[in-house]
């Protein structure tokens, strides 16, 4: 730029100085023109026309010096494309490097990130910011980066100026000049050391899970649809011998069963069938026999992996062995069919002795009927029948005796002494005779009299017997005697007897059903107990929950394997403990404060940390409830335990991890939107928000969450981001959206996103705000068009002076040479023409650097701005061209409208005077030649014309004669400045010129506008 | 040559370069016939026989074109790309004899097919010398397609 600004003061100074020269003959060029034609001694000549070839020189100055110029523009710009070329590919970090791996150009981010001021690092070899193990690296890399002319995601480890290191990753790409030669290498770079870190994390969690994963004592095995193993824990691989079963690339059923077929209902089901059939987890055992016959018992329990479209494709399953419980489960079936059995003989027994009773029932019932129809047979009997005692005294009459004796009831009779029923005389007989004879004999019949008690005396046949027992010992004596009258009296008594018997069996009968059915219910409800009892025992021993009953003496009552397991013990170990054992000395305070909030509300539920056997504590969630007896009276605490260390241990690590990442989410640099889809995926809305966001966003976090993103913000869609993320939620593929202007009422700036998508479904967006970065680019290519219209006027001065300045010189020197020859032929008349010529193009030429000279000083207006009215400056310009419009008859008309503008008044008279010399030049042969100076509203600004209806202009030179020198009529009079001068002077005034017209013969309108007041560019020192 | 009439179409605009030309040409007798047009739609119409040139016995095709690139009206790069594009003509040669030196010019004509790039000399040893080569060279020495003899012969 001094460069420029001191050739063209140089151009300047000789154009003035040679003007100074030509203005000082411009006064007395008639006596000059008449020194050349009337006495042209050589030599004067010779001096003049020296004279002129001074501007020759000047010519060939400016023109080298142009050219100079030129290239130092070159220059210019191809630094600038440089830089652009920087800008454009390096939205991170962008270096340069020259063929020897050393430093041409870095960015402030590349800066930024390690540290360092741009003087410390342009020019040092690269290697050197490197980490030093991987200088070596890059030595030998960096070869084979220049010949393979791009390189994409090399890491490296960078050192910054403090010492820290960053990781890296960089896209090269190597520039070449016009001959394809290595030029420079760009680089971008980009800090992927956070990047590098969340991996590490990820790996680390991966590892953490690994350990979980091989902790758990169950056989835990991934396995793909064609039942090979893909994942398998510590205790698979140990199962397996120590022998990695993903590694051999074995089969499920290699590892479970060490069988090369799978596994085959209906002994062992294939889980992976079930699960590729129902899509849900399944639970099946298989049993496995070893080479001793032994059976091992394995639970396989088996969920489905589904890919992204729901299709199952793999499969977990762990194993464990159940031997132990299956056993267990033998021993109470053994049990339980036991007491079925137990029941079914109790059963039996029970109805065996029912049978023996109703037997018993039936005998006796027989047996009652045998007496009874034996005792009906004495008591219809007209007989008198009877028995009495050895003593005498009466057991039994019948009522046909009992009407003897006269007695009014049997019973009245016994126990009394039988004489008393004979006459003093018969008693003595009966006791000195009849009864020894009957003990002696065994039977005695004869006649009697009976003294009955009425007073009758009833004379009776008797037939007595001794009777005897079983054992043939004598108990009484049966008396049969007969009356014939009384018989139907004791018919009878008889009757009735058997009614009241009938009556008793049918009490006992009923008496036994009762029990009968009493018994079978009892055996019923037995049952039922048994079966319930059965259900809640094995449910409390097979949970998987630990389960404990304690005493209220703090005493172990019951607990079951779980509760046992979890501490190591087994329950037969532990029944009978105090609870202290479970706890050391320091955990005792939250046991008695547990223990007594049971005691007082009934419940506890809670943490509480536990003792191993080995010493080991965990931590256990508690749920212990207090037992109470019918009454109402605590009897002991019933509890239940889990062992929650896993459960504890990976809400640890999760929450470190979610505060790790929430650390860095909120302090990157990049604004972060974490967004879920809604409306199947027709539009967004924001769950998480970043404080770079809220940052670029100008909004905070609460403002934001939970809104919907178009409604957040409404420029999104014509943004072209909403697409981005309908897009990525879609197919899941990760989008760069380049930079883009977002635009809401809000807020407007360039954003630069990179969307993905997370596992969980929600889209990411990550972007920076690179509005600044934009304008710069902007501004610079602002400056760069200024520069480059600038360069484009400096070529066409330089192409008219090293072009339309020659013409006149060519002219003058070619003539010259023609004059020598007419001049010694002594034609008169050619010399006379060649003289002509020289001078025109002498004239020619000073007009010519008369007008350039003019252009070159319109940047710098000479007076300060002014409202003007232009309908005055209309009339001085036309007063100025009056001759000329006088010579061609053409009538002016000046509208009473033109406005005032703002500016340079001179520059702007000289712009109408040079409009309406043009428009009189281009007059043709128009018979009533017109030129109106108006002005019409254009759009907000008023704009000014000049009407001719002259020869008009064609389309397609409408353009063109704007530019400088460019005439369409080589013969026309002037230079071809004078349109190039209107349109410099109204761009100046921040203006544009253009011009109407329909074509050849239909007239032309020149337009032009000037800027309002306080748009008025200052004006400038220009260069030219 | 034989005594042929060869034919020149001269397109320049400063008359007097163009009477400076066809003078130092004549003083050579290089040039039996010079057609002069002052700007570039003239010497279009000239070559494809259009307006005033449309009767082709005014417009016989030349052995040679001198084509100045200043001119009005059509560009003289425009004209040469035409002749070097339009089937009938650009057998013609066409040599550029112009002022200007820019390295854009230059170019640009031997991009349209341009047959010679001569710079205006300044001076008149140089000058003449110059026209007497170009004359020499162009109309003595040089062949020309055998249509432009069989139209120079109808002259």
């Amino acid at each position: 730029m001094i460069a420029l600004s001191i050739v063209c003061g140089l151009f300047v100074g000789l154009i003035n100085a040679a003007l100074d020269y030509l203005i000082f003959y411009r006064d007395v060029r008639g006596t000059f023109l008449e020194m050349l034609l009337t006495d042209p001694p050589a030599h004067e000549i010779y001096i003049r026309l020296l004279i002129l070839l001074t501007f020759a020189g000047f010519g060939v100055v400016v023109s080298w010096v142009m050219s100079r110029q030129r290239r130092a523009v070159d220059a210019l710009r191809e630094s600038e494309e440089r830089f652009r070329l920087l800008f454009e590919r390096s939205p991170i970090g962008y270096q340069s490097l020259d063929a020897d791996g050393r430093f041409l150009e870095v960015n402030p981010v590349w800066l930024d990130a390690l540290g360092y001021d741009r003087p410390e690092v342009v020019g040092q070899w690269f290697g050197d910011f490197l980490a030093p193990e991987y200088q070596d690296l890059f030595r030998e890399r960096f070869p084979r980066f220049k010949e393979a002319g791009e390189v994409h995601g090399v890491q490296f480890e960078m050192v910054r100026k403090d010492g820290d290191r960053l990781i890296v990753e960089f896209d090269g790409r190597v520039g070449h000049d016009e001959q394809g030669n290595f030029k420079q290498m760009h680089c971008v770079l980009r800090d992927v050391t956070k990047q590098k870190q969340a991996q590490e994390a990820l790996w680390e969690s991966q590892r953490f899970l690994q350990t979980v994963v091989d902790a758990v004592p169950e056989m835990m095995l991934v396995i793909d649809r064609d039942y090979r193993v893909v994942l398998a824990n510590r205790t698979a691989k140990t199962f397996c011998g120590s022998e990695d079963p993903v590694a051999a690339g074995m089969k499920c059923h290699q590892v479970t069963r060490r069988c090369d077929d799978p596994c085959a209902a209906p002994a062992d089901p294939c889980p992976l069938e079930q699960v590729v059939a129902t899509g849900e987890p399944v639970s099946v055992v298989h049993v496995y026999r070893d080479a001793r016959g032994d059976e091992t018992f394995m639970e396989i329990n088996a969920a489905p992996i589904f890919d992204g479209r729901g299709e199952v494709v793999q499969m977990i399953e762990s194993c464990r062995d159940v031997t132990e419980r299956m056993r267990s489960d033998e021993a109470l079936r053994a049990a339980h069919d036991e007491l079925e059995q137990k029941v079914q003989q109790r059963t039996a027994e029970l109805e065996t002795s029912n049978r023996q009773l109703t037997q018993e029932i039936a005998e006796r019932k027989e047996a009652e009927e045998q007496l009874a129809l034996f005792k009906r047979f004495v008591e219809v009997s007209g007989e008198g029948m009877g028995w009495a005692g050895l003593r005498g005294n009466v057991r039994y009459i019948n009522s046909a005796l009992c009407r003897i004796f006269g007695e009014d009831r049997p019973e009245d009779a016994y126990g009394k002494p039988v004489l008393r029923y004979y006459s003093e005389e018969t008693q003595r007989r009966l006791q000195e005779e009849i009864f020894p004879a009957v003990l002696r004999e065994g039977a005695w019949s004869g006649d009697l009299v009976i003294q009955s008690r009425t007073g009758k005396r009833i004379p009776t046949t008797n037939s007595l017997v001794v009777l005897r027992d079983s054992k043939g010992s004598p108990l009484g004596f049966a008396n049969v005697a007969t009356d014939l009258t009384e018989r139907k009296r004791i018919e009878d008594e008889l009757r009735k007897h058997r009614g009241h018997l009938e009556e008793l069996v049918a009490e006992r009968t009923t008496e036994l059903e009762k029990a009968n059915a009493e018994l079978k219910r009892e055996i019923g409800e037995r049952k039922r107990t048994e079966k319930q009892l059965r259900l809640l025992s094995s449910a409390v021993q097979q949970s998987t929950e630990g389960m404990a009953v304690v005493g209220l003496d703090g005493c172990l009552q019951f607990c079951n394997q779980a509760f046992a397991e979890v501490h190591g013990y087994t329950p037969e170990e532990l029944t009978g403990k105090d609870l202290s054992v479970f706890h050391t000395p320091q955990q005792i305070p939250s046991v008695e404060a547990a223990d007594r909030q049971v005691k007082e509300t009934g419940q506890f539920v809670g943490e509480i940390w536990h003792l191993r056997r080995d010493g080991s504590v965990f931590p256990a969630r508690m749920h212990n409830t207090l037992l109470r007896d019918d009454s109402g009276a605590p009897i002991g605490i019933v509890g239940t335990l889990r062992d929650v260390t896993e459960l504890k241990r990976t809400e640890e690590a999760l929450r470190e991890s979610e505060a790790r990442f929430r650390e860095l989410f909120d302090n990157m640099s990049s604004g972060v939107a974490v967004c879920e889809a809604v409306d199947g995926g027709g539009d967004f809305v924001l769950r998480d928000f970043n404080k770079a966001g809220e940052r670029i966003e100008g909004i905070a976090k609460d403002e934001v969450i939970g809104g919907r993103l178009t409604e957040t913000f409404p420029g999104v869609r014509k943004f072209g981001l909403l697409e981005v993320f309908r897009r990525v939620w879609r197919t899941g593929t990760p989008e760069y959206h380049p930079v883009t202007l977002y635009q809401d009422e809000r807020i407007a700036g360039w954003r630069e996103n990179y969307v993905y998508k997370l596992p969980s479904g929600e889209v990411v967006a990550i972007y920076d705000d690179v509005t600044e970065r934009k304008q710069a680019e902007r501004e610079r290519e602002e400056l760069i068009e200024q520069l480059e219209n600038q360069n484009a006027e400096l070529e066409r001065f330089t192409y008219t002076v090293s072009h339309d300045l020659k013409n006149p010189l060519i002219t003058i020197k070619g003539y010259l040479g023609l004059l020598e020859e007419d001049m010694a032929g002594g034609k008169d008349e050619a010399v006379e023409d060649d003289m002509e010529r020289m001078s025109r193009a002498a004239d020619r030429m000073v007009e010519l650097l008369d007008e350039l000279l003019e252009l070159s000083r319109i940047g710098r207006m000479a007076n300060p701005s002014e409202h003007v009215p232009l309908a005055e400056v209309a009339r001085e310009a036309v007063e100025l061209v009056a001759g000329r419009i006088a010579e061609r008859g053409v009538v002016v008309e000046i509208s009473p409208e033109l406005p005032v503008v703002f500016g340079d008044r001179s520059r702007l008279r000289e712009v109408l005077q040079n409009l309406v010399e043009n428009a009189v030049k281009y007059m043709g042969d128009q018979p009533r030649p017109r030129i109106e100076i108006g002005a019409r509203l254009g759009r907000g600004e008023p704009i000014c014309y000049v009407r001719d209806n002259g020869l008009g202009i064609e389309p397609r030179y409408q353009e063109k004669i704007f530019g400088l020198f460019d005439q369409l009529d080589g013969r026309a009079e002037g230079t071809g400045i004078g349109l190039a001068l209107v349109k410099r002077i109204v761009e100046v005034h921040g203006g544009r010129v253009w011009v109407e017209s329909e074509g050849l013969e239909r007239g032309a309108t020149f337009c032009f506008c000037t800027a309002p007041e306080d748009k008025t560019e200052n004006p400038v020192e220009n260069e030219l | 040559m034989n005594g042929e009439a060869l034919i020149i179409l001269h397109v320049e605009d400063n008359p007097d370069h163009s009477n400076l030309i066809i003078r130092t040409l004549r003083k050579h007798r290089v040039a039996n016939q010079v057609f002069l047009v002052e700007d570039g739609e003239a010497a279009l119409d000239f070559l494809l026989r259009r307006g005033q040139y449309a009767d082709s016995a005014k417009s016989p095709r030349p052995h040679l074109v001198l084509l100045d690139l200043r001119i009005p009206k059509v560009d003289g790069q425009e004209v040469l790309r035409v002749i070097k594009t339009t089937e009938e003509l650009l057998a013609i040669p066409v040599v550029v004899l112009t002022s200007s030196e820019t390295e854009k010019d230059i170019t640009e004509a031997y991009e349209h097919h341009a047959n010679s790039y001569l710079v205006k000399p300044v001076g008149f040893e140089a000058f003449t010398e110059m026209m007497e080569c170009l004359g020499f060279y162009w109309l003595g020495w040089n062949l020309h397609p055998w249509e432009c003899h069989v139209r120079g012969n109808n002259e």
